[in-house]
């Protein structure tokens, strides 16, 4: 079937809802043509054609640029439902909920870390436990885990894990308060209950950088970034734990639609009504494994700064400079009226002067942080008006795959991608090759052309590009 | 000599018996491995996740295979033989395709949790809404299970090849993995 897509701006490709009987409002994408053209060639487009037919959608289901195929939503799709009658979706999370990065910034220069790299990187991997199912150091009780699921990080500054300015510097405070531990079920707590701290495996990573160039130097002096300055980035999420509500409830919502009446083109994305039994049951899950995730990527801050204090000393103090969730749904008001806004590898992107940005940063926009691929620059931007008008208040995640992870093994090695990588001057730890040929730059889509469609969109501005020079695996 | 042919005295019977037993073990094991080898897997590109396909001559043998299939990616292709007990496992569901997916959901969180990879499954029951298995497995020391879930995207189970209900086709089934 040929579709007629539809121009409404220079950077925008919409399918139109009159292109399937099912779809309640259209399908637009961010692009310019070049990723247009990689977005087309996956089922980016049927799928999120598909997530237009849940009830309750309002305006469009939105698609950033980095968006490519996954399972029910496409991973870098936006889809915001009235609370009053609309759904809210397992599936429009995904398994890793409140997958997200976080930046912490030194005052380390490269010069610094001279003839150190190799020693500082290979301690982090020694230090930071990765891997699918690989545990920590740290067994919460069932008691513990509790306080995990409903405070988030401001438990942890109580288990001295946290400094009390993280707090702020987090995406909610890195605590939902619709967070309840008794919808998250007991194989899920066993997933979760050793995995605090720990990075998992696939794309997730610890990096450390430098910022290379700096776009907006009044937005980069708000936040603390300066030319040649060193900078890591953590990017996680809540692990087994989350995989595990996502299991779970994916079934549930499965088996309860007829009675909501509710059918869809593809079952991954069961649904039930927001305001159902079944749907604030699944959105107090979720919010608990979104705070477990937050304090993941917390207590690997921690570790990390253990590294780099013993290695540098008071010089090697970092500052967390903010933490973003991009699989996550959260409620938010636009207009007057209540909406579960689900970004699935989508970040919020709040414009300047909204009060749920740190009074610090409020005058430049929320920070944003969009991780490239490994070897490549990853992206500091601010939150832009056009973000609140556009896409409910959201940007990119990433560069976004553009080759299945087969398919990227077969253009290199991974011997050959630790070595190009090391002629760039990048230390690399990973514990296996293959998966660091999986997780190659040529997998990915090109970030710069990515961030540049979200800028000149208005969706977010550039503040930073930052440049890898250490890389931990997980 | 056919079982039907069997005669015996009862100077005779122990040895016939025996001979009887390990016939019969014989073709029961026989026609383990013909279905054992006429079900097959394979895995499937997608942009970020993994695709596994299995056919099979039964819905039965079917969700054994996928298995197999689920605990040869998890050990990243490295030969394992099961050691230990037979454990039994049960899944219940909504219809065949939610009890594949739940079926390998259960072996994802058994390896995650417990560091236990199932190598080798007898499949004891299986109605499209319920499953009932023994299996043995692999102990590993460090779970290196690379997948988070299976999906219901694109999930379908049907039968191919002059099936229909009447017993002459295979039954092939589709699972997108979270990896």
């Amino acid at each position: 079937m040929t579709l007629s897509i539809l121009r409404p701006g220079p950077l925008v490709y919409e399918v139109p809802a009159s292109a399937r009987d099912d779809m309640r409002v259209p399908a637009r994408f961010f692009a310019d043509e070049e990723l247009w053209s990689q977005i087309r060639n996956d089922r980016s487009v049927e799928q999120l054609m598909n997530v237009a037919t849940l009830p309750g959608i309002s305006e469009c289901a939105y698609a950033m640029p980095d968006v490519h195929q996954g399972y029910g939503f496409p991973v870098g799709g936006v889809a915001a439902f009235r609370i009053s009658d609309g759904v809210i979706s397992p599936g429009g999370v995904g398994y890793d909920i409140n997958c997200g990065v976080r930046l912490l910034a030194s005052e380390l220069t490269v010069a610094d870390l001279r003839g150190r790299l190799e020693d500082l990187v290979h301690n982090l991997s020694r230090s930071v436990p990765s891997g699918t199912g690989r545990g920590g150091e740290l067994r919460l009780t069932d008691h513990e885990l509790d306080r995990v699921f409903v405070e988030g990080c401001k438990y942890l500054v109580e288990r001295g894990l946290a400094l009390p300015e993280d707090i702020d510097a987090t995406e909610s405070g890195g605590s939902l308060p619709q967070a309840d531990p008794a919808q998250v079920s007991q194989r899920a707590r066993q997933r979760g209950s050793t995995q605090l701290g720990t990075l998992g495996s696939g794309n997730h990573f610890v990096e450390i950088q430098t910022v290379e160039q700096v776009f907006d130097s009044a937005a980069a002096e708000v936040l603390g970034l300066e030319t040649g300055r060193i900078t890591v980035l953590i990017h996680t999420g809540s692990r087994g734990l989350g995989h595990q509500v996502c299991t779970d409830y994916v079934r549930e919502m499965d088996r309860v639609m007829p009675k909501y009446g509710i059918e869809l083109p593809d079952r991954e994305l069961a649904c039930a009504p927001f305001d159902s039994p079944e749907g604030r049951a699944y959105f107090g899950a979720m919010c608990a494994a979104a705070n477990f995730a937050w304090s993941n990527r917390q207590t690997i801050t921690h570790t990390v700064r253990g590294v780099f204090e013993r290695a540098f000393g008071d010089a090697g103090r970092l500052r967390l400079v903010y933490d973003v969730a991009h699989n996550i749904a959260k409620v938010e008001e636009y207009g007057g009226e209540q909406f579960c806004v689900h970004r699935k590898g989508a970040t919020r992107a709040f414009g300047p002067n909204n009060p749920e940005i740190p009074e610090i940063y409020r005058s430049v926009g929320q920070p944003v942080f969009i991780p490239g691929s490994m070897g490549t620059a990853s992206w500091v931007l601010v939150g832009a008006e056009g973000a609140m008008t556009e896409s409910f208040g959201s940007t990119c995640h990433g560069a976004g795959r553009r080759m299945s992870r087969r398919a990227a093994k077969r253009v290199a090695q991974g011997h050959e991608v630790r070595r190009e990588l090391a002629k760039k001057g990048i230390v690399v730890r990973c514990h296996s090759n293959s998966e660091l040929a999986e997780e190659a730059p040529h997998a990915y889509k090109d970030v710069d052309r990515v961030v540049d469609v979200v800028d000149r969109m208005g969706l977010a501005r550039k503040v930073a590009r930052l440049k890898p020079i250490g890389v931990i695996k997980g | 000599m056919g079982r039907g042919e069997l005669s015996y005295n009862r100077g005779g019977e122990n040895v016939i018996g025996c001979l009887v037993q390990v016939e019969t073990r014989v073709l029961h094991g026989l026609r383990w491995y013909q279905k054992k080898m006429s079900a097959s897997h394979e895995f499937f590109d997608h942009t970020s996740e993994l695709g596994l396909r299995i056919r099979a001559s039964s819905f039965a043998e079917l969700l054994a295979e996928a298995a197999r299939g689920l605990g040869k990616l998890m050990l990243r292709g490295r030969p394992a033989s099961s050691t230990g007990q037979w454990r039994a496992l049960e899944v219940n569901a909504t219809d065949r395709e939610a009890l594949l997916v739940d079926w390998l959901n259960e072996l994802i969180f058994h390896a995650e949790v417990e560091r236990w990879i199932a190598v080798e499954i007898e499949i004891v029951a299986a109605t499209d809404t319920m499953l009932s298995a023994r299996a043995r497995g692999v102990a590993v020391d460090e779970a290196p299970a690379l997948v988070k879930a299976a999906t219901h995207h694109g999930l379908s189970v049907r039968q191919v090849g002059g099936g229909g209900g009447g017993g002459g086709g295979d039954v092939e089934a589709e699972v997108v993995l979270d990896v």
